[in-house]
């Protein structure tokens, strides 16, 4: 079955397709601005959703008549951004007169790591811009065990970036800092059970950055933050008794990070993995292999049941596709 | 010593040579040693496991002063992050209510009171299960305030009796609507703001992460 996937959530418009058995191309394009606008990030993935999709069918050696099935990203996400997604998937659909399946974002980040990787059970480390989640499967959910209270680690990190006039992209250039500084500076440690917030470093290692180095600054919150999120997922792993820790979300390109849970796996007798790049990052191909699981599962919806959900809750979700 | 348990943030030892750093006391010892995190920079790492040691400790020290049953705390170990205490000898309540559901019901208002004597005086023990009370000469002491805090609002004391109430739904289920009731027919005698305090848990049960879809309102 060849399948088709939208995402558009959040800054990136991408189009991917796979089959049964594997990713078959991937194709993204990234709003460039400082923080998203979200009518302007709209407007940019509506520019470029007719050369992505062309590209992407283009990369599997495929036109648009070999599609079988259409999904998107349903939500959670920005409303205007989700709804070009959502209205591509919908023309796609009626056009070649395949069924469409709408999927939930976050959960996607999961299942693309199971499909790539093999992996049977993990408890997923979802981190990016706007979300930091801890999920695992139970009970016919995928619960969130713990997540931020405010913002998410992706969005700390720009949002400081842009108060010490660091250029947007800012990853490169935050890990080049973090791994230069060299004095721990004191950063508020927020951590309630497997919940977390990052408001209060952020405002703490701006106020920092008026009188330190840069590179100590930053390394002392990215630390702060990754430590957090570590310590949480930890505990949900021993909560549920899983070995085996996903890494999904932009921020899992982090080498910081990486080493963090592979050091923390270790200790506890556990493994990490860590996709490919490109699909940890927003892209379509996961959404694509999301589709295809669910609709394997049995999954159906009528056009009516497409409109977009940009508060959507994994834990909302019916796993039909699990025991 | 002895290693009685393991978990991800501490170890707990069993001492029984009634020594410890030289100084003798009449009293088996449990030394509570928070284990240090190889993924932390070392300066963060011990700046955490050191501020939990201590805060932990006060907890415990605060509880007993609001007459709550706690074990008597003798010393704080910076160098090795760990308390020592007093070792409880005695049978966990979780095993008591299992053995003897319908017989312990007095035993559940009086838990339920113990726990409003710690959120008057503004202590949240954070992990309320039956395992962390422990039965001794008839007396019920609260053990492991790891996750405590220290607040006077009523939402973390209504999270702690969500979480006593999710303890007693999974360990105690066939008694639970009834250990529930006596629990907070006891929790009522010992705190002035329990009507508030009840009332939000119904609010945290409201929120999506609690409740099965199509039980959301």
């Amino acid at each position: 079955m060849i399948t088709l996937g939208i995402e558009s959530t959040a800054h990136t418009f991408g189009v991917g397709v796979c089959d049964d058995d594997a990713i078959l191309s991937n194709v993204t394009d990234t709003f460039r601005g400082e923080g998203i606008h979200p009518r302007k990030a709209a407007d940019h993935h509506a520019d470029v959703a007719g050369d992505v999709t062309r590209r992407a069918l283009e990369d599997a050696g495929l036109c648009a008549s070999d599609i079988d099935l259409v999904s998107f990203s349903q939500g959670p996400g920005l409303g205007p951004c989700l709804r070009v997604g959502a209205t591509a998937a919908r023309a796609l659909s009626l056009r070649n007169n395949v069924p469409i399946v709408g999927v939930n974002h976050c959960i996607a980040h999961i299942e693309v790591g199971r499909f790539l990787l093999g992996i049977d059970d993990p408890v997923t480390l979802y981190v990016s811009g706007g979300n930091t989640q801890i999920l695992a499967y139970a009970g016919g959910r995928y619960r969130v065990f713990g997540e931020t209270l405010d913002i998410g680690i992706g969005n700390m990190q720009d949002t400081f970036a842009r108060a010490v006039g660091i250029e947007f992209p800012c990853g490169k250039r935050i890990d080049e800092l973090v791994s230069a500084g060299t004095t721990y500076l004191d950063i508020p440690y927020t951590i309630k059970g497997m919940d977390f917030s990052f408001t209060g470093m952020l405002s703490e290692a701006i106020k920092h950055a008026r009188t330190h180095p840069l590179e100590d600054v930053t390394y002392s919150l990215m630390e702060t933050a990754f430590s957090i999120v570590v310590e949480a997922t930890e505990r949900a792993m021993s909560h549920t008794q899983k070995r085996d820790l996903l890494l999904a979300g932009g921020n899992a390109a982090s080498p910081r990070l990486r080493e963090m849970c592979t050091i923390m796996a270790q200790d506890r007798d556990g493994e990490v993995h860590i996709p490919p790049f490109a699909v940890c990052r927003d892209n379509g191909a996961m959404i694509a292999v999301e589709g295809m699981v669910e609709y394997a599962a049995g999954r159906r919806m009528a056009l009516h049941e497409t409109t977009i959900r940009q508060k959507w809750r994994s834990d909302e979700v019916d796993v039909i596709w699990r025991d | 010593m002895r290693l009685i348990n393991q978990g991800a943030e501490a170890k707990l030892y069993h001492m029984t040579g009634h020594e410890y750093c030289g100084v003798s006391l009449p009293y088996d010892l449990v030394v509570k040693e928070r284990v240090l995190k190889r993924y932390r920079i070392p300066p963060l790492d011990s700046r955490i496991v050191l501020s939990r040691t201590i805060h932990e400790a006060r907890l415990l020290h605060e509880a007993k002063r609001a007459g709550v049953h706690t074990p008597t705390l003798f010393f704080i170990d910076t160098t090795r992050h760990a308390i020592v205490m007093e070792h409880i000898e005695g049978t966990r309540v979780k095993e008591h209510l299992l053995d003897a559901p319908r017989a312990s019901l007095d035993l559940v208002v009086r838990i339920g009171a113990d726990v409003g004597r710690l959120h008057s005086h503004g202590i949240v023990h954070g992990d309320l299960t039956t395992s962390n009370l422990i039965l001794r000469d008839g007396d019920v002491v609260f053990i492991d305030f790891g996750l405590g805090e220290f607040s006077p609002e009523i939402e973390p004391q209504a999270v702690d009796l969500h979480l006593f109430k999710q303890a007693l739904t999974s360990t105690h289920y066939e008694m639970t609507n009834l250990y529930w009731e006596r629990f907070l027919e006891g929790y009522g005698t010992t705190m002035p703001a329990s009507d508030d305090v009840i009332e939000r848990i119904a609010d945290i049960e409201q929120r999506g992460r609690y409740v099965e879809r199509g039980e959301q309102q």
